[in-house]
């Protein structure tokens, strides 16, 4: 008898527990979600909020060497080429910051001294670059003098005029339109300083890309030639993509097979709500322009969203620079003489 | 030993009586600010934008410049790969920096991060309804239609007369659904108001079908109670209401609607 109510109680104890720990758990509350957001889309967040320079008319913030002439007093102008290049010769008044500081330089800048800052650089590409990541990073008063230093005057112009090309071999080329692929997923990034703020996180992330460099191709035949294993990008207006098939110069050689067309106009088609995301998260994506000032922000744009995007330098006018001249809509990205003006410039310090 | 079962036995009767404590009641609301998350996407229409507000104590006048959110991080994802990044524009409606259409059968997907706080929400825009039959029910002035139902899709309908203006019903009568695919489910309006039954309207009477995300058979009963997004006791604690939109202390519906064609029933 003793051990059956022993037994009992045993039991009863035991229901007890689970019962005490079945009404100690508040079965009311659901685990909060936990996550994070997508680095890269925090990115493109933060891009579009502060304006969406890339893919706007704003881009590259082009600034023609006459108006920088006639406000040289005015304008603070940076020049970004080597310490050896600025030595042989800089606009009178500028100051030679190399890219590892340049982002600290204009961060600590009172830009109100300023009506507008001029990046210079020998041939635009470089400065179109770094004005681009600045502007992403929402400096809005940095422009890139227009061609660089090759339209301040003759003596800086020889990489400019030796490049102006037409490649007589596009054995490839043709007028056909490349479809634009699936949308895939945005490549994976990481932040440097994942706790802090987004804006600390993109400003980080956008003064290190200052620091590495500019990221170009400088001869097209070296990658955009035919069957290249990269992803071709033409960015620009419909005509730079496809020769109208009546003109005498270039009929129907439109551009390599295979390049894809994404339009830098209307509804500017890298932007996140068109067709960024038909670029391939893991290949080399090539781009060119009109004449590699654009193609060179796009691709600063491209790199920090963490694609592996190349600027062709000197862009059209190194590929079909006839057509250049003679397409009344492309007529006014191509360089000549008339771009460069001879304007006086100092050496040495 | 004796001494012993006797000390187990009053010690889960102290723990036992402790656990009781915290389900007394307490009649005085605690108030806990949430986060309320609004977004009704309907295709061929610009997508609208998201808004995030916070609850306000009882008692604070419900005020959108107190409770709108402005520092939200959020982007929206389409059938799992397109990002579009969502703006503050005002009164706590973050919106996309340029227009796009929404589509029918895409899946949108919402994620935001407010503080530590995550947020997520998804809803796959339903088709446009089929409506196989309608009719009208004279015992109480409503209009009904069958629909083809779809598992994953709730409907609902409104009455509407016309003459010159369109005049329609403001609310849901019901929401109906099925467990069953390519089955038939009936969907009523709320009964018509005398006035438009006779004289010009009689004879004039249109229904039209929306098919929702099936979340919204939840969201749809948890107001029909008095729970209504705008209406000040979200302000409150906002209790245990499961919408579509999760988080931390969140709540709220992100939801495809389609609107099914206006039908003229006999």
């Amino acid at each position: 008898m003793k051990k059956i109510i022993k037994k009992i109680f045993e039991i009863s104890r035991i229901i007890s527990i689970v019962f005490v720990l079945h009404c100690c758990i508040d079965d009311n509350i659901l685990p909060p979600l936990t996550g994070k957001l997508n680095p890269t889309a925090e990115l493109l967040v933060y891009f579009e909020t502060i304006g969406d320079f890339a893919n706007s008319e704003l881009a590259p913030a082009l600034i023609d060497a006459e108006e920088v002439y006639a406000n040289i007093n005015n304008y603070l102008i940076i020049d970004v080429r080597d310490n050896s290049d600025f030595m042989a010769g800089h606009i009178e008044g500028a100051v030679n910051v190399q890219n590892d500081s340049l982002y600290s330089y204009i961060k600590n800048l009172n830009q109100n001294l300023y009506p507008k800052v001029v990046l210079v650089s020998s041939n635009g590409h470089r400065s179109a670059y770094y004005v681009c990541l600045l502007r992403l990073s929402g400096f809005n008063n940095i422009y890139t003098l227009n061609f660089g230093m090759a339209a301040w005057n003759i003596n800086f112009a020889d990489e400019w005029l030796n490049a102006l090309k037409n490649d007589s071999a596009r054995i490839s080329f043709n007028n056909n339109y490349y479809p634009k692929g699936e949308f895939t997923n945005l490549p994976e990034i990481i932040f440097e300083n994942p706790t802090a703020s987004l804006q600390e996180r993109v400003e980080k992330r956008i003064e290190s890309f200052i620091k590495t460099g500019f990221t170009k191709v400088n001869q097209y035949r070296s990658r955009f030639y035919f069957f290249s294993n990269d992803f071709l990008v033409c960015y620009g207006k419909s005509r730079l993509y496809r020769s109208p098939i009546s003109a005498a110069v270039d009929p129907g050689r439109g551009h390599a097979a295979g390049t894809i067309h994404y339009a830098d106009e209307q509804f500017f088609e890298l932007r996140a709500v068109q067709y960024l995301q038909t670029l391939p998260a893991d290949r080399a994506i090539l781009i060119y322009g009109y004449n590699g000032q654009l193609s060179a922000c796009m691709t600063a744009y491209l790199r920090v969203l963490g694609y592996d995007a190349i600027s062709l330098e000197f862009g059209a006018n190194q590929i079909f620079y006839n057509r250049m001249l003679d397409d009344p809509e492309l007529y006014a990205y191509a360089f000549d003489h008339t771009d460069i003006k001879n304007f006086p410039y100092v050496i040495g310090n | 030993m004796k001494f012993i079962t006797v000390l187990t036995w009053l010690t889960f009767i102290l723990l036992f009586s402790g656990c009781e404590s915290e389900e007394i009641v307490n009649v005085e609301l605690v108030y806990e600010e949430y986060t309320v998350v609004q977004a009704e996407l309907i295709p061929g229409k610009y997508f609208p934008g998201v808004r995030f507000t916070r609850t306000l104590p009882l008692g604070v006048p419900y005020n959108i410049k107190d409770a709108e959110i402005k520092n939200i991080t959020a982007y929206l994802r389409i059938n799992g790969v397109q990002v579009i990044p969502l703006i503050y524009t005002a009164d706590g409606l973050y919106k996309p920096k340029y227009d796009f259409y929404i589509d029918e059968g895409d899946t949108y997907e919402l994620f935001a991060e407010h503080g530590e706080k995550y947020i997520y929400s998804i809803t796959i825009i339903p088709l446009k309804p089929e409506v196989t039959s309608t009719n009208y029910d004279g015992n109480d002035y409503h209009l009904y239609a069958d629909v083809n139902a779809k598992i994953d899709e709730v409907y609902a309908a409104l009455w509407m007369v016309s003459v010159g203006n369109a005049i329609r019903a403001e609310t849901f009568h019901s929401v109906a659904s099925s467990d069953d695919q390519n089955s038939t489910v009936r969907v009523r309006t709320s009964p018509i108001p005398e006035e438009f039954l006779s004289g010009i309207y009689s004879g004039n009477r249109r229904i039209q079908v929306y098919a929702l995300d099936k979340s919204f058979k939840n969201y749809f009963y948890t107001r029909n109670s008095g729970q209504q997004i705008n209406d000040p006791f979200i302000q409150g604690t906002g209790g245990a209401v499961e919408w579509n939109v999760q988080g931390d202390k969140v709540i709220g519906l992100f939801i495809g609607v389609t609107p099914g064609d206006i039908i003229e029933v006999f």
